[in-house]
């Protein structure tokens, strides 16, 4: 391990126990290292924006390289300019020009998430419910098919709780609604030992910053 | 005063309810007492009345009423030297008097004629003596009139106009309708006397009228110009007996026949009248008064001479003699002597109104003329003095504003015994000093106490971590490969072996997770890029190993790519890897899934024009040559370390290239969130690796398959085992956390 990597180590090991510290109280240690985070991962990212991204693109729409498609050139040139107009904001009487590029940029976002949701989520997992019952695999899917029917009664409200058949709904859909749950608890069970993992993971590396230390 | 519908109470004036059993006032008063519409004269002065012996009769006569109560106002002479001054002044002399008799008196000769006489329903332009008499009286003042016409009273009454003989003649007709009574009357006329119906109509006729006479030595001094002539009514321009009484004029209308009815005036005063100081006499002291009471809806005799003074009832006005020498204010008007005065105790002197205050509070209000305060009242009169007695009588009781910011705090009622105990206490509480707070001394806590303190506050934490640490030193025994992840880790390296060609395959890795992922994601990272660097087949060409080429959409997917990177290219058994060659990181297109979009629809070094490490364009390095669109990809591996990311590779990438081989890794977390997308068809991936255990499969299949060893020291299985352990613990912890109220009874549970 060379003296870099070692420094590296160091550091990484004091912000890990300055962060942790946070377990006895709030002190203004952790507060230095939240905020050398937060600020380390804006300069980070608007580093690596205007390094690998931005930069790269302007000069390759303004200094046309060998081969260079001049319509892809003038789209970039487009779009960097459709992304200056952001900057519009800072000035009140030309403020009215944000409007452009945020309706493009919102635009273009909902058609890809809505597309996107109901060609790639929506009809693909409501196919993937329409399992058969019969032959190989049948019980398991017949669990999900009833976990789903179970499910989506428990978020039917449009029917009164009264007589037999209002009755019998309501127990379902409070069957319904116990799956859910079960559901949300795994969820959160998942979430609960993923943190524990992440906390194994820096007790690892402390161990071996100690291992460095002691003899 | 008021009396009381139900219990049949004297309330003061004022009063809204009774001051006994609380019924409300309105309905009735008391009869003969006072009218329902006082003038402002009268009001003023029953607020002296209301003042003095409100608590007893609120009281509900459970103190004694003073003396002048119980007498009566009929019963109690008026005396000289129990008059006020202003009131000292009116009581002038018999020539005086007379000459301050009202117009509406002075033309009791004067026949009904023209509006007024429309309005009270006479017939006819003249109507004599006898038949007037008998017009302006009501059915029940006309059977009053019976009685009275034998006392003294009914014989003195000549300035009415109405010579006695004539009464009865009068009286003879007094069932004959002489007036069409207003609409709002109808109903109320055997409720009210007929004066007092007709008030409205009068109040409309003074408003035409000229100020009242003026003072009556003015007016005998002051000498009469043409001009104020031609302005004078014919009826008042004649001299009539009051001498200057209807200076001021009258209605037009009244005074088209004033010589004929001054002529017939002074035939009744030579002959059948007697003279002003038996008019003054005989005149009861509403009567007297009655000058502005004309004004204020007082009765208005229309006629001169027609219609005598109507006889009053006992029960309704009180009967007082006044002679000229006894003049002074009516013995019925509220006027407390001096010596009853003092009997009234000091509270109630205390809440007596003050007038000030009342001008102050009255200010603001839209009241009639008649309504105001004497106060206000002045203000309206003009610089110059006038002629009416009623003015000049206002001029006497002029109300000193009090100055501002210095009203006079009426005095505090006397306290009982025992609030004033509780007063003198409150007072010594107030004036004693503030108690400061004593502090105990305390012993401070020990340190094992604060310590104890400390960790009852954190003993979920603590008990984590114990739990990790006994899971650090308990021995592991490594687990099985799974099943669908030994499949998922057979297509993978299937992939990479049955590319043909001379180029070797070409990966496209997707490093879409960030830093707090990399307990999870770094390990399988680091297992994937060993097993795609390492050589395809050894034996037969060491050389050849798959092109990986990876890719981000987040920030921080450049660092973690080139990171695993250099962590493969160090480790024993990848001599000879390249940068730009065997591995290029194209570091991250901001964008997310319209990047992803891109990527779809253009070359990837479209999408991603520059490399990660030296930002460089993708055609410099020789692997940026091969790449192309998606479909010359052998294999998609896409890292995400949210459910985002991997949404959107599968719905954008995955969706458009069903065919291409696909494989997700991502931490076992995001398992139940991901895995509808595993089983939906056109989106799913050909497998998927979840979470650490995944990770430790892949390092122990690829030492199996490749003799490939990522750890010596095999940290993920000692971290596994960690993980077993702290996942029992906290399941231990939940149902402690649940049982511990329970056991502790409802009361803990219902917090």
């Amino acid at each position: 391990m060379d003296s870099a990597q070692l420094a590296g180590m160091w550091i990484a090991a004091f912000l890990t126990l300055i962060v942790y510290s946070y377990l006895i109280g709030r002190n203004p240690l952790f507060r230095f290292a939240q905020h050398l985070f937060l600020g380390t991962a804006i300069g980070y990212a608007v580093l690596i924006v205007l390094q690998r991204f931005l930069a790269p693109e302007a000069m390759r729409a303004v200094v046309p390289g060998p081969g260079s498609d001049p319509v892809s050139r003038a789209m970039t040139v487009l779009g960097l300019l459709w992304g200056i107009l952001l900057f519009a904001w800072m000035y009140r009487p030309i403020r009215w020009l944000v409007s452009w590029p945020l309706a493009i940029a919102f635009g273009v976002g909902s058609a890809l998430a809505v597309g996107g949701a109901l060609m790639g989520t929506l009809i693909p997992q409501v196919g993937a419910t329409l399992l058969p019952l019969r032959g190989a695999g049948a019980a398991d899917n017949l669990i999900t098919v009833a976990i789903v029917l179970l499910g989506l009664l428990g978020l039917f409200f449009t029917v009164r709780r009264e007589g037999v058949l209002g009755k019998a709904l309501g127990g379902v859909a409070r069957l319904g609604r116990w799956s859910l749950l079960v559901a949300l608890g795994a969820f959160l069970g998942a979430r609960a030992i993923s943190l524990l993992n992440a906390v194994v993971e820096r007790l690892e590396f402390l161990g071996q910053w100690l291992g460095t230390i002691l003899p | 005063m008021i009396v009381c519908p139900k219990c049949r109470a004297l309330n003061p004036d004022g009063f809204l309810f009774c001051g006994r059993c609380g019924k409300p006032l309105r309905e009735e008063k008391e009869p003969g007492k006072e009218p329902e519409e006082i003038p402002s004269w009268l009001k003023e002065l029953g607020e002296g009345l209301a003042a003095g012996p409100g608590p007893a009769i609120r009281a509900g006569g459970g103190e004694e009423p003073p003396p002048w109560l119980e007498e009566g106002p009929a019963e109690e002479k008026a005396t000289p030297e129990g008059l006020p001054p202003w009131l000292a002044e009116e009581a002038a002399p018999a020539e005086e008097a007379a000459g301050e008799l009202p117009p509406w008196l002075v033309e009791e000769g004067a026949p009904i004629e023209g509006p007024a006489a429309e309005e009270m329903g006479v017939a006819g332009p003249v109507v004599g003596p006898e038949e007037g008499a008998g017009a302006g009286l009501p059915p029940w003042l006309a059977e009053e009139a019976a009685p009275a016409e034998e006392g003294p009273a009914g014989e003195e009454m000549p300035v009415a106009g109405a010579p006695r003989p004539e009464e009865e003649e009068a009286r003879a007709v007094p069932e004959e309708p002489v007036r069409a009574p207003e609409p709002w009357l109808e109903g109320l006329e055997e409720e009210l006397p007929a004066w007092l119906a007709m008030a409205e109509t009068e109040k409309r006729e003074a408003e035409v009228f000229p100020s009242w006479p003026g003072a009556p030595e003015a007016a005998a001094e002051r000498p009469t110009t043409p001009a104020e002539e031609a302005e004078i009514p014919a009826v008042t321009a004649e001299p009539v007996p009051s001498g200057a009484a209807g200076e001021a004029g009258l209605p037009a209308g009244w005074g088209q026949e004033a010589g004929q009815v001054a002529m017939e005036a002074e035939t009744w005063e030579e002959g059948v009248g007697p003279p002003a100081e038996e008019a003054a006499e005989a005149a009861p002291a509403h009567v007297e008064e009655g000058g502005p009471g004309e004004e204020a809806g007082l009765p208005a005799v229309p006629t001169e001479g027609a219609t005598p003074l109507p006889e009053v009832p006992h029960g309704e006005f009180p009967e007082v003699e006044v002679s000229a020498e006894e003049a002074g204010p009516a013995p019925w008007l509220p006027h407390v002597p001096e010596a009853e005065g003092e009997r009234v105790p000091d509270w109630a002197r205390a809440l007596q109104p003050q007038e000030s205050a009342q001008a102050s509070f009255l200010e603001g209000l839209e009241l009639p003329d008649w309504l105001r305060v004497e106060e206000e009242r002045v203000e309206e009169v003009p610089a110059e003095p006038t002629l009416s007695w009623l003015e000049r009588l206002g001029e006497e009781e002029e109300v000193k504003p009090a100055p501002v910011g210095t009203t006079a705090r009426p005095p505090l009622p006397p306290l009982s015994p025992a609030r004033r105990r509780a007063a003198d206490l409150f007072a010594a509480l107030v004036a004693a000093p503030e108690p400061v707070p004593q502090e105990r001394p305390s012993p401070a806590p020990s340190l094992l106490k604060r310590f104890f303190r400390w960790l009852s506050g954190r003993w979920p934490g603590l008990f984590l971590l114990g739990v990790l640490l006994v899971g650090w030193v308990l021995p592991s025994s490594p687990p099985e490969i799974a099943q669908e992840n030994w499949s998922v880790l057979e297509r993978i390296d299937q992939v990479l072996r049955s590319t043909a060609g001379e180029d070797p395959p070409l990966v496209l890795v997707a490093f879409d997770w960030d830093l707090h992922r990399a307990g999870e994601m770094h390990p399988l990272g680091t297992a994937l890029m060993r097993h795609l660097l390492r050589p395809i087949d050894p034996q037969r060409d060491p050389r050849k190993r798959p092109a990986v080429v990876a890719v981000s959409t987040t920030f921080q997917g450049g660092y973690i790519a080139q990171e695993v990177w250099e962590s493969a290219r160090d480790a024993s058994g990848y001599e000879g890897v390249a940068y730009g060659t065997d591995f290029l990181n194209l570091a991250m297109r901001p964008g997310g899934e319209s990047a992803l979009r891109l990527l779809t629809s253009q070359p990837v070094s479209a999408t991603f024009p520059v490399d990660h490490l030296f930002g460089q364009p993708v055609e410099y390095y020789a692997l940026g040559k091969r790449l192309g669109r998606l479909e010359g990809i052998d294999l998609l591996v896409v890292m995400a370390g949210e459910e985002s990311k991997a949404v959107a590779w599968l719905e954008q990438v995955r969706s458009r290239y069903p065919h291409l081989p696909c494989v997700l890794i991502a931490p076992a977390e995001l398992r139940p969130v991901l895995e509808p997308y595993m089983q939906a068809r056109g989106i799913s991936p050909d497998g998927a690796l979840w979470g650490l255990r995944a990770a430790f499969e892949y390092e122990d299949w690829l030492n199996r398959m490749s003799g490939i060893v990522v750890h010596r020291d095999l940290p993920l299985e000692k971290r596994l085992n960690v993980l077993a352990v702290a996942q029992l613990g906290l399941v231990a912890l939940v149902v402690l956390g649940n049982l511990l109220p329970l056991g502790g009874g409802m009361e803990g549970s219902g917090r």
